[in-house]
């Protein structure tokens, strides 16, 4: 045998020593989208991911087949039990009904967001490259907004076009020409509420499972509050101010305005039904509208406010 | 040729001056940057990096400016930072290739690269596993794969040796002294230890209370004043001391049989002075040579000014 290194000793591959890298690097590039994709990538990883994908998809099987046997029957069933559009109540059911999933998901997948980047110190990789604190915002917003919004957006577009093959002899389009682009504006709604709130909490706490808390906390609060207000103020004879207080949680301000943008009548028993405060009128819009703008700038303001590059000392 | 450079900086914190009308260049080669807690290390490289805009001053790093400049200065630039960090979830090499995605590497490119720079910080086998999983040791590893992975011309280390086991700390310090010699890496070192800087760099700064207090090659600051010799004789001889005094010299310090000795001036003719003193008293010479500060003294007397 011969006492010379053989020839993989001198090739490049086997060089294990610092080679100066002499590829490109790019200094026009969507930076944001870099954060955006590895952030779904990672949610997707999570192990509750895919039940909770699967588990906001169900009520959108359950409507289809609900419409598929109202068509072989002819009968509407509970859709239409308050009136209204049979198509757009379809839409808003199985849009209601995922709610509560989309919630988890958003809660599984978004907790760790900022918080797991605080907690493992991520921010100082992240700002020591050539990156803003915009683009690390918006590459968080983007890439948690995708991964809960594609839960029921998916869905809603699979619902639709099976409605659409189904009823479309039926001259389904030519009645609701835009009711594929109302299902879109209400399945990115949750999508876009619970990633800016979520986002002001994981940039607030600490870790992961105190912004999942802080969070949960929250949206189940909302809920009681807003009924025993309604409550409060329905006896002392303020309908209105009632009907609004009503619709003041997390998933009531999501479903009022997915009603008003589906044009849809909702099934019996929501909105306080079992508190007799169905009979309440119909609040106006405009409010819950911008009590849901202030709770997505507000939780995009917290979490622009605690991300810093630099901890700023007091002296 | 320097790296970077300021003039007349000065960086606040509120009412808080850090930093106080700093005047300096950092050359090229690897250069350790000393000072106690709270000498304003650390705001100096956040502020080279673009991360906090001075109050007064100017200040560039690579040509670049780092008050309008900084993301592109962050693009040339590698940094260490102190503390661990990771992003969670992440395995090895999808971390590293992640911050090259970042720096503006192409995809295939930051992983190519991710799985080399790993490969040559030691974590090659490990690359497979999640960060969150490593050893102190290979944090700081990991550390600096993510700051090299895009072929920085300058990094920053703050801290690099922080919490490695005497074993790791040597390794760590060969890796800084290869990127820094001969690989077109400039390296500015953070560090509290004076060994670990004297060990991977060529100049120092040291900085206190947000002032410069010394600056140069290591080799200029140990230099002592006028022509100071180390002396080992056989045994103590308080005769040789008096013989040394005698031709004009002056004994600094003797601690048993070794003394350090100045004189005026050297001529050339050193060496045979002192065999001419040892010959005098009768004392057995076993060695000398030109006296050398330690670091820790060009340390001390620089923040003690």
């Amino acid at each position: 045998m011969s006492d010379t290194p053989s020839q993989s000793a001198h090739s490049p591959i086997a060089d294990l020593s610092y080679r100066t890298y002499d590829g490109p690097l790019r200094t026009h590039y969507v930076r944001w989208w870099v954060i955006a994709r590895a952030s779904l990538r990672l949610a997707m990883k999570k192990r509750g991911y895919w039940p909770l994908v699967a588990l906001a998809s169900f009520p959108y099987l359950m409507v289809g087949i609900m419409l598929y046997i109202s068509k072989r029957t002819g009968m509407a069933g509970m859709l239409t039990a308050m009136g209204g559009d049979l198509y757009q109540n379809a839409f808003f059911a199985a849009y209601s009904w995922s709610l509560f999933s989309v919630f988890l998901l958003a809660l599984l997948t978004g907790n760790a967001a900022i918080a797991g980047d605080t907690r493992a110190n991520a921010l100082q990789v992240y700002l020591s490259k050539p990156i803003t604190k915009l683009d690390y915002l918006v590459g968080k917003w983007a890439g948690l907004f995708i991964t809960v919004a594609s839960a029921s957006l998916i869905p809603a577009t699979v619902l639709y076009l099976f409605v659409l093959g189904l009823y479309y002899q039926d001259g389904f389009l030519g009645e609701h020409p835009a009711l594929i682009l109302q299902a879109i504006a209400v399945s990115v709604l949750p999508g876009v509420l619970h990633t800016s709130v979520l986002l002001g909490f994981s940039a607030v706490a600490k870790t992961p499972r105190v912004a999942a808390a802080l969070y949960a906390a929250f949206y189940f609060a909302l809920g009681p509050i807003s009924q025993i207000t309604a409550g409060i103020l329905g006896q002392a004879g303020h309908t209105q101010q009632a009907a609004l207080a009503s619709r003041m949680s997390m998933s009531g301000i999501l479903s009022e305005v997915a009603m008003h943008v589906l044009d849809a009548k909702p099934m019996p028993g929501r909105f306080g039904g079992q508190h007799g405060l169905s009979q309440l009128p119909e609040p106006p819009l405009l409010p819950i509208v911008l009590t849901l703008a202030g709770l997505v700038l507000a939780g995009l303001a917290i979490a622009r406010a605690r991300v810093r590059a630099v901890e700023v000392v007091r002296g | 040729m320097t790296v970077a450079s300021l003039a007349n900086l000065t960086v606040r914190y509120g009412p808080k001056t850090v930093i106080h009308d700093l005047t300096l260049e950092v050359p090229e080669g690897c250069v350790g940057l000393l000072g106690p807690n709270g000498a304003g290390k650390t705001t100096l490289l956040k502020t080279l990096l673009g991360f906090i805009s001075p109050a007064s001053g100017r200040g560039s790093v690579l040509g670049l400016d780092v008050a309008t400049q900084g993301i592109a200065i962050r693009q040339r630039i590698g940094l260490m930072p102190e503390v661990d960090c990771y992003i969670p979830g992440m395995n090895a090499v999808s971390f590293v290739a992640y911050a090259g995605e970042m720096c503006g590497m192409p995809a295939s490119q930051a992983m190519r690269r991710a799985h080399e720079v790993l490969e040559y910080c030691g974590l090659g086998e490990a690359r497979y596993r999640e960060v969150e999983t490593y050893s102190a040791g290979m944090r700081q590893r990991i550390k600096l794969a993510q700051a090299l992975v895009h072929g920085p011309s300058l990094l920053f280390l703050d801290e690099p040796t922080n919490g490695l086991d005497p074993e790791g700390r040597d390794e760590m310090l060969a890796l800084i002294r290869d990127i820094s010699h001969g690989k077109g890496v400039n390296v500015v070192v953070s560090s509290h230890l004076l060994p670990d800087v004297e060990r991977t760099c060529d100049e120092v700064i040291v900085l206190k209370d947000g002032v410069m207090k010394a600056q140069g090659p290591i080799s200029t600051l140990r230099e002592t004043d006028g022509c100071q010799v180390d002396v080992e004789l056989k045994e103590p001889s308080p005769i040789f001391f008096e013989a040394v005094e005698r031709r004009g010299g002056k004994v600094l310090s003797a601690e048993g049989a070794r003394c350090r000795l100045a004189f005026a001036s050297s001529d050339g003719t050193l060496g045979a002075a002192l065999f001419a003193v040892a010959k005098e008293s009768g004392a057995q010479l076993r060695g000398f040579r030109l006296a050398q500060r330690t670091l820790e003294d060009v340390f001390m007397e620089a923040i003690s000014e």
